[in-house]
């Protein structure tokens, strides 16, 4: 068990020790401020996080990424679960969804800032709005494909509402709510950095607008490099034991 | 317990002009194990799933002690599907407390070792063979004392052992409990073995073309000669019975019944 753990991390780690390697050696052939070393990274990275105030901008960028994560998620499951469920409904705001799915995002952000001003708000709702439209094509698919067989167990033995849609509904559809929660944790956080970029004076996006200004590239893949870190944190820590707990029993949805 | 009394002009498959059953009708009356037979596409699991509140109603009547059947099961039920559809995200145990919310563990552990699956409430059900699946079925339509409960050829696909001991497991648990059963089947010998009255049902659209009481005391084990004995007969009367078809020399005393 410990040695395929070992051999795991090692395999994992592989390609990131061959990216770091390459990276260094390009580094040093071109010998360009445009383009730092691994080293000057690492040495920004531990200025920016122990004598600057990276901590702060993080934390700021990460509560933005998971309120909007979460105000996204809530509405995505709760829209794609009525237009999976309700073919009227999804008739009707078929077209409306591809529409939202085709506006850019910069789009949204931009609109959001001028009619809402540039506030908190503003920037949460653009995020939101950008991630909404895929979390609801995933689950309405889920939606669409659940085991009729398994809910008419549930209704032939008079299962209660709370205990049909909680144990026998949506377990159905955690696979398509989990696949839209991957995919959408690393879009937000991309598009979080845009709204930082353009309308807000702190978190990383804000942070690395700055270090653009002044072709700093080493505190800007710093930054980068911090902000991953907690996104792999987050994966480990969060969506992998998740993963484990859908796949309980083997389910892995409707094929 | 409760009776039943089905009364069916026509049912027609959904976006189909095919008609799938009727016109039907027939009564069970309350603690009575009854099986359909007839051949595939008769409307034997249209039927069930109709009386189940799973499929609309079609022209007609389906009444529970006397009071027509309003869009949800009319009493509690209990249905043994063909495949024993457990959630597969549930353990054994939960998948029995979601049919029975208040249960005790002592209670789940008591009617896993009455079906024979002592110690595997914690499992999930792909670490349970078919045979065990399906007992993991018949504890949960149990569980809840059901009035009635439907059987949709719940032994299909079992080796020959498995089955015979799950239907002598049915039988213990239907004495014990009395429901009112319908038990659609393709097996003659097994309605033989464990109905009280067979009902034959004619090819689609499915009418019943006879109504056949089995007269024979129990205990029926499967290899009983009494149990063959009135399967050539029966069969010998009515040869095209299997098929769908009411033919042979017992047609002129049809109304007399066996």
């Amino acid at each position: 068990m410990i040695v395929s753990g070992i051999k795991r991390l090692l395999l994992g780690a592989v390609p990131l020790v061959t990216l770091l390697l390459v990276w260094q050696g390009a580094a040093l052939l071109l010998d360009s401020s445009n383009f730092p070393s691994v080293q000057q990274v690492f040495v920004s990275l531990h200025t920016h996080l122990f004598a600057g105030d990276m901590l702060h901008h993080l934390l700021v960028t990460l509560l933005r990424v998971l309120l909007s994560f979460t105000i996204a998620m809530l509405l995505g499951v709760l829209i794609g679960i009525m237009m999976g469920a309700f073919p009227r409904l999804n008739q009707a705001g078929d077209s409306l969804l591809v529409i939202a799915l085709n506006v850019p995002a910069l789009v949204t952000i931009m609109l959001c800032y001028v009619w809402f001003g540039l506030v908190e708000a503003a920037a949460i709702a653009a995020v939101a709005i950008n991630k909404i439209p895929t979390v609801v094509v995933m689950v309405r698919e889920g939606a669409r494909v659940v085991d009729q067989d398994l809910l008419d167990v549930a209704k032939v033995f008079q299962v209660s509402p709370l205990r049909y849609f909680f144990k026998v509904y949506l377990p159905q559809l955690y696979p398509f709510i989990m696949a839209s929660a991957r995919s959408g944790l690393s879009l937000i956080w991309k598009i979080v950095l845009v709204v930082e970029l353009l309308g807000r004076s702190d978190g990383v996006g804000f942070q690395l607008g700055t270090y653009f200004q002044f072709f700093d590239i080493s505190s800007i893949l710093a930054y980068t490099l911090a902000f991953a870190a907690i996104i792999l944190v987050i994966e480990g820590l969060i969506m992998r034991p998740l993963d484990r707990f859908i796949a309980r029993g083997g389910y892995h949805g409707q094929s | 317990m409760v009776s039943l009394d089905i009364a069916l002009q026509s049912k027609f498959y959904a976006n189909s002009p095919d008609k799938v059953l009727g016109p039907l009708s027939f009564s069970v009356s309350a603690g009575e194990f009854v099986a359909l037979v007839g051949p595939s596409g008769a409307g034997k699991t249209t039927l069930l799933n109709m009386i189940a509140a799973l499929q609309s109603s079609a022209p007609g009547e389906i009444k529970f002690n006397g009071r027509p059947l309003m869009g949800k099961p009319g009493c509690k039920i209990g249905y043994i599907f063909q495949q024993p559809r457990l959630m597969p995200w549930l353990t054994v145990a939960d998948n029995l407390r979601l049919v029975k919310p208040d249960i005790h563990e002592s209670d789940i552990g008591a009617i896993l070792a009455k079906v024979g699956l002592e110690g595997k409430s914690l499992l999930y059900p792909k670490h349970l063979s078919g045979g065990m699946q399906r007992r993991v079925s018949i504890a949960r339509a149990f569980l809840t004392e059901p009035d009635l409960l439907l059987l949709d050829e719940p032994f299909v696909s079992l080796d020959a052992p498995n089955a015979d001991n799950l239907r002598s497991l049915l039988s213990e648990l239907w004495v014990e409990q009395k429901p009112t059963v319908i038990f659609v089947t393709h097996d003659l010998n097994e309605a033989i073995q464990l109905a009280d009255r067979i009902l034959f049902l004619s090819a689609a659209p499915g009418m019943v073309i006879l109504d056949q009481p089995v007269a024979i005391a129990r205990p029926r084990l499967p290899d009983d000669s009494r149990l063959q004995r009135w399967k050539t007969d029966l069969l010998c009367d009515y040869s095209g019975l299997l098929e769908g078809v009411l033919s042979g020399p017992g047609l002129k005393s049809v109304s007399g019944g066996k």
